[in-house]
């Protein structure tokens, strides 16, 4: 159970933030969307605690342990010279002891196959491409075994194939272990597909929080992003968000 | 702690990884124990040789304790010991103190010339050798007092400016250049009003000396390596993470700034005794993390024990080398360690094909 409460965020005198109110549950998908620069970013670290923020937030992890966040952040580039097992490891650091244990090495195997790159195990981190990449850190913040999920932009850089396959391990592990989990997502498709309710971030405050088709309607898409939306039905029954131009 | 269960799956040890990851941690082992082997060679070397050259096979009883010669023994355990062995402590010092100064300042050019750390302790044994006849203590101690005191007075500077700006890695950076140029004015200020004789002395110092080793200095210096190492021991793998970025070794749960602090210190602590006792070593805690760096990556449980390493190798290597380029003179260390390292450096730059690891 994640809460926040007049959370607001400002990096010096520019506010990224204000006044957001947000619930996420247990076993429950969140997705923020919103246009860049909007502040989906800057909520998730201030959710995990990694800027200061104003406001209050209550994390409460199932049995009541403390709280175990698995963050991980937008940015893909590395250029430590580092093995993948040894980065996928480092989401377990808390656990780890100079030497490494049976545990942690299943951890990180696991969480390697899960997301179909095990035979990368050995590549130097800095020799992958991007996508590859974002699929070793996913598998750094699963290894870590956490409560809570925050994930920033998962999927920008996977192909189609692996965008449905990570948001699939996603909601599988979020329901299996009742994760509490937010994700930041610019493919609103995506977003109305997985997503048990999205938040809409529009100049840092909160436009809107609510099930898919009630929040991705074509006025909230209007404001904002912009554009002008089409809103459709796909063959399986997913609702679709085409979206048709952009409005000035 | 209970859990649900463990989110990455119920899966039993997969094969693959856990075999691929053995393999890597093997391959580890295997150049850590040629590099000591290595390094044992070398100190045998470098005991051996000397005004005296000593047949190696001597050398070997009398550091096992089975010498016959007294003479022999004389000069292995008073002279050549001490000296050898001071030359693998500092080198393992500026070699480990080195590496983790490139990881704490993401920045691979790091070493403790840098961070103005040496240039501090040069400013502070000149001072002594200038104001020298005023002190009540004796220079032999002084010296390496004075240039301790400075090289931590400028580490703390360095560290003070840079965490009024975050302590980020790039203000500290930019605070130990401006430390080091400012340390290296004081210090030509210095060798300006100096008298000629002092002047002399300081450059001697400067370049650095292994024979003002004693059994004494050995026992501080291996004293502060022992009480480091259970501190880095403890953050071996925060330093790891912290190769990751700042960011993302946030998002691990690693406070960056008190790691970054405790790093500082340990590394403060450890180059001010060496440069303090030997004299400004360049160089080592450059190439000693390199040559670990592209052998075994950057986890920092292979690349700091094998920067230690390769620093003790180095500048073994340069003992001896500095007794036996040119017979009958001894060349200061300092210049054998950088005309030696030098080439070695780039040969392993351009040689190198994996731009990795
Ligand atoms: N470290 C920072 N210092 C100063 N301003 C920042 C910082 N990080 C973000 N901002 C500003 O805060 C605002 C929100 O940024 P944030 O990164 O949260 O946006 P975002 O919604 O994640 O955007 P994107 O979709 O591009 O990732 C932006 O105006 C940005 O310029
Ligand atoms: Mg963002």
């Amino acid at each position: 159970m994640l809460k926040a409460e007049g959370l607001g965020v400002r990096y010096g005198r520019l506010i990224a933030l204000s006044d957001v109110d947000l619930i996420a549950r247990p076993g429950e998908i969140l997705a923020v969307i919103g246009a860049n620069g909007s502040g989906k970013s800057s909520l998730l670290k201030a959710l995990a605690g990694f800027v200061p923020s104003s406001g209050s937030i209550t994390l409460e992890a199932l049995n009541g342990t403390a709280p175990h966040i698995g963050y991980m952040p937008q940015d893909i580039g590395a250029r430590a010279a580092l093995s993948v097992v040894e980065t996928v490891l480092l989401g377990r650091l808390k656990q780890l002891h100079y030497r490494v244990g049976e545990a942690d090495l299943a951890a990180a195997g696991s969480a390697l196959e899960r997301l179909g790159i095990a035979h990368l195990a050995t590549r130097p981190l800095g020799a992958l491409s991007g996508g590859q990449r974002q699929l070793v850190f996913l598998a750094q913040v699963m290894a870590g075994d956490p409560r809570f999920l925050f994930l920033d932009e998962p999927v920008s850089a996977l192909d189609i194939r692996n965008q449905l396959q990570v948001m699939e391990t996603v909601r599988s592990l979020t329901r299996e272990h009742r994760l509490t989990t937010l994700t930041i997502l610019h493919d609103l498709n995506l977003a109305a597909r997985f997503a048990d309710r999205i938040a809409i971030l529009k100049e840092g405050r909160l436009l809107a929080c609510a099930a898919p088709r009630e929040a991705l309607s074509q006025k909230n898409l209007e404001q904002a992003f912009s554009i002008e939306a089409a809103l459709g039905e796909g063959v399986e029954g997913h609702m679709l968000i085409e979206a048709l131009r952009p409005v000035s | 702690m209970s859990k649900v269960q463990s989110i990455s799956g119920a899966a039993p040890v997969t094969g693959a990884v856990g075999a691929a990851y053995r393999h890597h941690a093997r391959t580890r082992l295997i150049v850590g124990l040629a590099a000591t082997a290595a390094v044992a060679l070398s100190l045998l070397v470098d005991i051996a040789t000397g005004p005296a050259l000593l047949p190696l096979a001597a050398v070997a009883r009398s550091a096992l304790g089975l010498a016959a010669d007294r003479t022999v023994d004389a000069i292995i355990w008073s002279i050549r010991l001490p000296a050898a062995l001071m030359a693998l402590a500092v080198g393992a010092s500026l070699g480990l103190t080195g590496a983790m100064m490139q990881t704490i300042l993401n920045n691979p050019l790091a070493s403790s010339y840098t961070l103005g750390i040496s240039a501090g302790a040069g400013f502070g044994a000149a001072l002594v050798i200038v104001i020298g006849p005023l002190l009540p203590i004796s220079e032999a101690t002084a010296i390496p007092l004075s240039a301790f005191f400075f090289a931590g007075l400028a580490s703390a500077c360095v560290y003070a400016i840079g965490s009024l700006r975050g302590a980020t890695p790039e203000i500290l950076v930019l605070a130990g250049i401006a430390l080091l140029f400012l340390f290296q004015a004081l210090l030509a200020l210095l060798q300006f009003i100096a008298s000629p004789e002092a002047l002399q002395q300081i450059v001697f110092w400067l370049f650095g000396s292994l024979q003002k080793a004693s059994w004494s200095k050995l026992y501080l210096l291996l004293l502060t390596i022992l009480l480091c190492l259970p501190m880095i021991a403890a953050d071996v793998w925060r330093l790891t993470a912290l190769k990751l970025g700042d960011e993302r070794a946030i998002g691990l749960c690693v406070n960056v700034r008190a790691l970054r602090l405790r790093a500082f210190v340990v590394i403060s602590a450890l180059t001010g005794i060496a440069v303090a006792f030997v004299g400004t070593i360049g160089f080592i805690g450059l190439v000693a993390p390199h040559m670990a760096r592209m052998l075994v990556g950057e986890d920092q449980r292979g690349l700091l024990p094998l920067s230690a390493l390769f620093g003790a190798l180095v500048l073994s290597l340069a003992s001896i080398a500095s007794k036996t380029l040119v017979p009958g003179a001894l060349i200061p260390i300092g210049i054998v360690t950088a005309l030696i390292g030098v080439p070695f450096l780039v040969w392993l730059i351009i040689g190198s094909r994996r731009s990795f690891w």
